[in-house]
């Protein structure tokens, strides 16, 4: 039955249930409407990487769901994210993807806006009437703007909770990912590879959160060629008896996690269970570059996936960005991160490292995107195919406080995703 | 530089190009030489060091792409990305010692199922004169698509 009214936002959270999803949650137009103004119009959105904007006068360009946005530093070093459309008649003010500005200037009638979003000059102003103020039209800016460890999180939402409440338990893995670098903050101006896919926003995030897949969707890098590279195939990591986990942390906010692995088995290498005092224990006796180097022999990478929901993923040595265009487009932008005061060579290796598997070009990425599309082909003209299974490992979960855990191959963070944004669309406007 | 040797390069690009899009991959990689370099830039950078690239492959990449390519389960060449390409104003830019340096444009036509493409840009090469012939020391594309998002670029440029 194919379903030819528009959904209201209160239709929606009967189409979630506890082990199943229906596919009018990905294919349908007006479903996506929704979610652009309940998850992306009320929720934390990750806007960008303060490396990327380090001085004042820099900026950037990015979107919050479908909306364009520039985030920029201003001359006093404070963050703005302001809506990329003059307040005259609408005319995107920047057309770059980042640079330096002490002003945005409309190309149409040359009103004149700073770096926090200000207007402060319109052409020809004796012609606007005795009660215009250029008070009155300053760029649309998010009233709400928080860094955490360098990650820039914006809000269009007055009332929504602060960015620690939000993160949550998201945080401590933020940590652990900065903590990689010994400065204490990694670095994004590496650049930055792209890719799209006839497809919803939604396949992606659960991809990255997707340890069911590794073996099968990447069998031609995980077996045929690492078994070429270094001898053996690394399918074991999430299938059988694999300690790796699938975690639901709150929030949407979910986990691959790959830190219980033997470590001497894999790399040579052991390290205690707790990152964090790891971390310190190892700092505190060796230089920036020692410990640079410890980090990545042990750890080759941060040791597990995080998705901060609904847009930000940290996965090994990426930082990756997702983009929802329409209900059936969807770009992604993965930016390695360098880490600071380490030399060139580690790097110059975290960059290779990212060509390997993330690029359109490389040895993973394309795979999870032929999936998408071919998820899209079949369930996009699929009526009949109604409902979409999440159920995988939910008689073998465990709950510890708000945080839920399963094996890596399980469905566990997916479940926990979808509680997420059922309870975002369920939630009313607040006065 | 004499004519007889641009007409060489020339030939030796054609060749390259048809075997590319005869997806005669095993072939094309014996082009290069021991030390090549195939860089795919994704932005303006002057250094492979400096920013992430599309492709930046050395030999045992290029060949990592064979296994890859042979492999039962490689999902996005199933059905394979035809490629048409056009490789044309041929430059020789410089000679140093049994290497030249040339430049060229590209065009290409994509077509995978139903979803057709074009992708374009200037291929420089430094070819290494081996005997009668040439081996590919370094071949760097920098396409004029570089910095928009791909969906699919796992056959070769």
């Amino acid at each position: 039955m194919i379903n030819r009214e528009r959904y209201k936002a209160t239709d929606l959270p009967a189409l979630v249930k506890a082990d199943r999803v229906h596919r009018d949650l990905f294919v349908d137009p007006a479903v996506f409407d929704i979610e652009m103004e309940q998850i992306y119009h009320r929720t934390w959105v990750y806007v960008g990487h303060e490396s990327e904007i380090r001085n004042p006068g820099d900026f950037k360009t990015t979107t919050i769901g479908t909306e364009p946005v520039i985030l920029s530093r201003d001359q006093k070093g404070q963050l703005h994210v302001m809506v990329n459309a003059c307040r005259h008649r609408g005319v995107t003010l920047c057309h770059q993807d980042k640079g330096n500005s002490k002003f945005f200037v409309c190309a149409y009638h040359g009103w004149v806006f700073d770096g926090t979003g200000s207007l402060v000059n319109v052409p020809e102003v004796a012609g606007q009437p005795p009660q215009f103020s250029t008070d009155d039209f300053g760029l649309i800016k998010t009233p709400q703007v928080e860094s955490y460890r360098g990650f820039v999180f914006a809000s269009f939402n007055v009332d929504v909770p602060p960015l620690v409440d939000h993160l949550g338990e998201a945080a401590q893995f933020i940590d652990m990912f900065a903590d990689l670098s010994p400065s204490g903050s990694v670095d994004l101006s590496s650049g930055v590879t792209r890719y799209q896919y006839t497809g919803n926003w939604k396949q992606q995030v659960e991809n990255s959160m997707d340890g069911y897949h590794p073996a099968i969707t990447h069998h031609s890098f995980f077996e045929d060629v690492l078994m070429d590279r270094i001898g053996k195939s690394m399918a074991f990591i999430v299938s059988g008896d694999s300690p790796a986990k699938s975690v639901a942390l709150g929030n949407g906010h979910s986990l691959i996690d790959f830190r219980d692995f033997d470590r001497k088995a894999i790399l040579g290498a052991d390290k205690p269970k707790s990152e964090l005092d790891w971390h310190a224990g190892v700092r505190a006796n060796l230089t920036d570059q020692e410990y640079a180097e410890e980090v990545i022999r042990v750890n080759g990478g941060d040791g597990f996936n995080l998705l901060v929901y609904p847009n930000l993923v940290l996965i090994n040595n990426q930082v990756r960005v997702i983009h929802p265009v329409t209900f059936d487009h969807t770009e992604v932008f993965a930016y390695p991160a360098l880490l600071e005061n380490v030399a060139d060579e580690i790097n110059v290796a975290r960059v290779r490292a990212h060509e390997d598997f993330y690029g359109p070009a490389s040895f993973g990425a394309p795979d999870d995107i032929e999936m998408f599309k071919r998820q899209w082909h079949g369930l996009s003209r699929s009526p009949s195919m109604q409902w979409l299974l999440y159920d995988r490992g939910s008689h073998r979960e465990q709950q510890e406080g708000p945080v839920r855990s399963s094996h890596v191959s399980d469905e566990t963070a997916h479940r926990g995703i979808w509680r997420r944004w059922r309870e975002l669309i369920s939630a009313q406007e607040r006065t | 530089m004499n004519s007889m040797t641009k007409q060489q390069v020339e030939e030796f690009l054609y060749q390259e190009a048809k075997l590319l899009d005869e997806r005669r991959y095993p072939e094309w990689v014996d082009l290069f030489t021991e030390d090549a370099i195939y860089w795919v830039p994704a932005g303006d950078e002057q250094s492979p060091n400096d920013s992430v690239a599309l492709i930046y492959d050395n030999q045992q990449r290029l060949k990592e792409r064979l296994i890859r390519m042979k492999s039962s389960r490689f999902w996005p060449a199933q059905p394979p990305t035809q490629t048409c390409r056009i490789v044309g104003n041929v430059m020789l830019v410089a000679q140093e010692g049994d290497e030249i340096e040339v430049e060229c444009r590209l065009i290409m036509t994509l077509q995978r199922g139903d979803d057709r493409n074009q992708l374009s840009g200037v291929c420089r090469y430094r070819l290494r004169l081996v005997g009668e012939s040439f081996l590919i020391a370094n071949k760097t594309v920098r396409l004029i698509e570089r910095d928009q998002p791909f969906d699919n670029l796992t056959f070769l440029i």
